[in-house]
């Protein structure tokens, strides 16, 4: 407890990221109670309320504060929704990929060996893929769905993971306290849990925040295309795609949910790179 | 004091082979081999300080890890109180490692950093077999006085210590296991002029009281030469020399402990004799010169036979072992 | 050739001011060697740095005067600074490695040397070679130089890499650098630190053969006292951004009159000497920033007395070149 209250102090010396981490809390807020703050149903199709303007716009309604699209859905409620979908991809596959890499870099880098230099090989064969090439490759291959989606989110995202806690592991286990854990006849799991892990786990944790905005822009692209989630299920992408079509006379159906994405992501990476600033101590001493 | 090897080496080589990636050996490049430690031959008496030293490179410090089994050897054998300590099995393991702790030259890496002293004590008591907490916090309320650290340091974390006292703590997790056997690597080397006596000092009350054993490794003689009983000299990971400390230091035979010698800066004024430069570098451990590896930096060569078989360690009566042939002669 | 005088140089941190150098008071005199002695974060590195006018923010030189050849330095422009470092006062740092630059041949970056003080043009005999022709006669007084600091083979070392370069050659490399442009003054920090016992004494060697040939000065930072004992005529011990003894290297060791010199040669262990326990000095160095103007030796020593916890102590003269700054003495 008293460690986080001191993490919440020195993370308001950086009102950028103090500010980011307000947002991403507000946004995890509004996917957590989306049922009880939505204004109305996101799939209730109301066809004689099609195209309504937000409310500022004349024709606005305040029942529809913003707006609603081609098949009458309110955005504000699909919106809403929408942060479920995007928080819930993103933190799902950076989850995934932090255990399935960080358990992978957590042994390579221990015990090197012919197992390091197999999965450093993959790692690499992996890496030579541009992630949304690949992505898209999957997603044809298994066809759209909410786990086929995570699938191929972390089907590559464990790697950086993996290079990661490698080095890190392999950094940290040159480092004397190791050995004398290992002179004490401490064993590996235990030295490499009790010992290296925690001396770690700070850099994961900031990958892991720039990675989550990221993986939510993946999402968002992979959906756009119709790859990802499907409507009229509510995600971000599909709703801009569905919106691209009405950019000169309904604007507000592709920019809004377009909005709502920059502001989340740039939150996260604020406070992601608040947090690295924070882990390193090069950058705290003064 | 009878003596009575505590620990006895064998022949004991360290070997690594340097990795070399799969295109390389597809290149059909030769695997290069660091001859750390080259074959030595070593007794440590119960209850003395032997001290070891050499230059960067030389292999002391693999040495000492070598017979902690840290860094087990590639060939050779180790007898610790009479039992070889190899093929352990895992409760053999645990139990020699209670016997024969070490102590780290970095008072900042040896540490865990996120780790307070009560967690880092409490796993070296859990490696002795305490697992109850009430116990080893008692334990540690001993301890930390014992190593001059008060018991309201209890929980604080490394960062808030000072150099010296964070090697006080290091001191203390060696304790904690009552080993018998004490490597200290480099242990004052990282520490300012005025602390490394407290550190010395701390070091040889503890002996006295514990009965310990050091293998005290450094590259600092002044240090070397006030805590050992006996000297061992290392080069190139073979023992060149081997005396008790007052006959190495007065009566130097190899050519390079000579040098050695001669070459450490003296505060006294009378103490400063000609000084003996050697040419040239210590040469790498991954090529060593054939022969002896001392011999294209000697300035007492005696021909084709240093630089084809390497000498041996040969003792006189008073147990002062040389390797070396312009010395046995 | 060199005098300082109540030089003093603080940090501005967060936690306050830091006075890394506090009123400092030096003299060198030509061909001088000074061994400025003391444990790690007393203020001697940030010495050498502000005499070379190396001290970069947070760092301020916030008094006191240094005069290098009847100039004070603190006087000068930036400019005016750059064209004396290197070229009148050279600096060897601790570590090799980092000092020189790991892209660029050896040879090279000792030849640049000589042509950013315009040393070549004058020698070059006023500059008639060009290209080829002048480029040979560069090399061939890098050789030179290389021959002169023991770097055998400089034909072929020439274009080797640092990292080619074992500790000591490339510390023998950087004095070369150093050598180039025939600096008067030659600021060492630590030189020898990072290096093995034998090579330290053919470096210490080395600096002594340029010292006896050329008449350069010396300053020779470091925290060993038998280093500083065996290779310099005069000695300054510094503690906490002060300097609280000075005098001739016999009349310090032999003769210590602060009771933190005495404690730091009854606390290192000497060869040759009846074993003795050693006497430690208690306690740690205090943190800089927590001074309040008293003795900062005050905590440990154990003769300390109220007149200790005066603020002004001067450097008293006990006879023979020999000053102290304690409250025993004034």
């Amino acid at each position: 407890m008293y460690r986080s209250v001191e993490f919440l102090t020195e993370l308001k010396g950086n009102p950028a990221a103090f500010i980011g981490l307000l947002v991403l809390l507000f946004y995890i807020g509004m996917a957590v109670f989306a049922p009880i703050i939505s204004p109305h149903s996101p799939v209730r199709v109301h066809l004689d309320e099609r195209l309504l303007p937000p409310f500022w716009l004349p024709g606005g309604t305040l029942s529809h504060l913003l707006g609603t699209d081609v098949l009458g859905m309110d955005l504000l409620s699909r919106i809403i929704y929408g942060a479920r979908i995007s928080l819930t991809v993103g933190f799902l596959s950076v989850g995934i990929s932090v255990i399935f890499g960080g358990i992978l870099g957590l042994l390579a880098g221990y015990f090197r060996g012919i197992f390091d230099e197999i999965i450093c090989r993959v790692a690499d064969l992996l890496l030579a893929f541009p992630f949304l090439i690949f992505a898209i490759g999957i997603m044809a291959f298994m066809g759209p769905g909410f786990v086929n989606l995570i699938l191929a989110l972390t089907f590559k995202g464990w790697v950086e993971f993996f290079r990661l806690v490698r080095g890190e592991v392999m950094a940290e286990k040159t480092k004397e306290y190791v050995e004398a854990a290992n002179a004490l006849g401490v064993s590996h799991l235990r030295t490499i849990l009790g010992e290296i892990l925690p001396n770690i786990i700070h850099s994961v944790t900031v990958l892991g925040t720039l990675r989550l905005g990221y993986m939510i822009i993946m999402e968002a692209s992979l959906s756009f295309l119709g790859l990802g989630i499907q409507p009229p299920t509510p995600a971000w992408g599909s709703m801009i795609n569905a919106g691209r079509d009405y950019m000169m006379n309904a604007w507000w159906i592709a920019t809004l949910p377009g909005i709502a994405l920059l502001i989340l992501v740039l939150c996260i990476n604020l406070f992601g790179e608040g947090l690295r600033d924070l882990s390193d101590p090069r950058l705290k001493r003064n | 004091m009878i003596k009575t090897p505590l620990i006895e080496l064998r022949g004991v080589k360290k070997h690594y082979v340097l990795k070399k990636s799969m295109l390389e050996k597809l290149a059909g490049g030769r695997e290069q081999v660091v001859k750390a430690v080259d074959g030595v031959d070593l007794q440590i008496f119960n209850g003395e300080t032997l001290g070891l030293v050499g230059e960067s490179g030389c292999g002391k410090s693999t040495l000492g890890r070598t017979i902690l089994q840290l860094h087990p050897p590639s060939a050779g054998e180790i007898i610790f109180d009479g039992k070889p300590i190899h093929g352990l099995k895992r409760e053999e393991r645990r139990d020699f490692c209670r016997q024969a702790q070490i102590i780290f030259q970095n008072p900042y890496s040896s540490l865990n950093p996120r780790k307070s002293v009560r967690q880092i004590l409490a796993l070296a008591l859990q490696a002795r077999g305490l697992s109850d907490p009430n116990v080893q916090e008692e334990e540690i309320r001993l301890l930390l006085p014992r190593v001059g650290l008060s018991e309201a340091h209890i929980d604080r974390y490394p960062h808030q210590f000072s150099g010296g006292q964070r090697q006080r703590i290091g001191i203390a997790r060696a304790l904690a296991l009552k080993p018998r056997f004490v490597v200290a690597d480099e242990p004052v080397s990282a520490l300012d002029v005025s602390v490394q006596a407290q550190i010395i000092n701390l070091l040889e009350e503890l002996q006295a009281e514990f009965e310990l054993t050091y293998l005290f490794v450094a590259h600092d003689l002044s240090v070397i030469h006030h805590i050992s009983d006996r000297v061992a000299v290392m080069y190139l990971g073979k023992i060149v020399e081997i005396a008790e400390t007052e006959k190495l230091f007065n009566d130097p035979r190899h050519p390079y402990t000579q040098a050695l010698l001669s070459a450490i800066p003296r505060v006294d004024k009378e103490a400063r004799r000609n000084r003996i430069l050697l040419t040239g570098t210590v040469p790498t451990p991954i090529d060593p010169p054939a022969g002896c590896a001392f011999h294209p930096r000697c300035f007492r060569r005696k021909g084709r036979v240093c630089e084809e078989q390497p000498p041996d360690l040969a003792y006189d009566s008073s147990q002062h072992g040389v390797a070396c042939y312009a010395c046995q002669s | 050739m060199l005098a300082i005088e109540r030089l003093t140089m603080i940090y501005e941190t967060k936690r306050g001011r830091v006075k890394a150098v506090n009123k400092v008071d030096l003299s060198l005199g030509k061909g001088e060697i000074l061994g400025l002695v003391g444990e790690s974060g007393c203020g001697k590195s940030a010495t050498l740095l502000t005499i070379l006018g190396l001290v970069s923010y947070p760092g301020k030189v916030t008094g006191g005067r240094i005069i290098f050849r009847g100039e004070d330095l603190l006087q000068k422009t930036p400019a005016a600074l750059r064209k004396i470092r290197g070229k009148e006062i050279a600096m060897i740092f601790q570590d090799p490695m980092t000092t020189l630059n790991p892209v660029f041949k050896v040879g090279d970056q000792i030849r640049e040397s000589l042509q950013i003080h315009g040393l070549l043009n004058e020698q070059a005999e006023g500059g008639r070679f060009k290209g080829r022709k002048r480029k040979e006669s560069e090399m061939d007084r890098v050789y030179q130089l290389m021959r002169e600091v023991g770097i055998p083979s400089p034909e072929k070392r020439y274009f080797e890499y640092p990292f080619q370069f074992s500790g000591g050659m490339q510390q023998r490399a950087i004095i070369a650098i150093a050598l180039a442009c025939s600096a008067q003054l030659l600021l060492a920090d630590e030189p020898t630190t990072a290096l093995d016992v034998t090579i330290q004494a053919q470096i210490l060697e080395l600096l002594a053969k340029i010292n006896r040939e050329r008449e350069t000065a010396m300053i020779l930072v470091t925290h060993n006292l038998a280093m500083a004992a065996e290779f310099c005529q005069r000695i300054a011990v510094m503690y906490a951004g002060e300097i609280v003894e000075q005098g001739s290297t016999d009349e310090v060791l032999e003769k210590p009159q602060h009771p933190y010199t005495q404690g730091l040669l009854r606390s290192i262990p000497r060869i040759g000497k009846v074993k003795q326990k050693l006497e430690p000095i208690p306690g740690t160095v205090p943190d800089l920033a927590a001074l309040d103007g008293t003795c900062p030796f005050y905590p440990r020593c154990a003769q300390a007395r109220p007149a200790c916890l005066e603020d002004e102590r001067s450097l008293e003269d006990v006879g023979g070149g020999h000053w102290v700054k304690c409250a025993l003495y004034s």
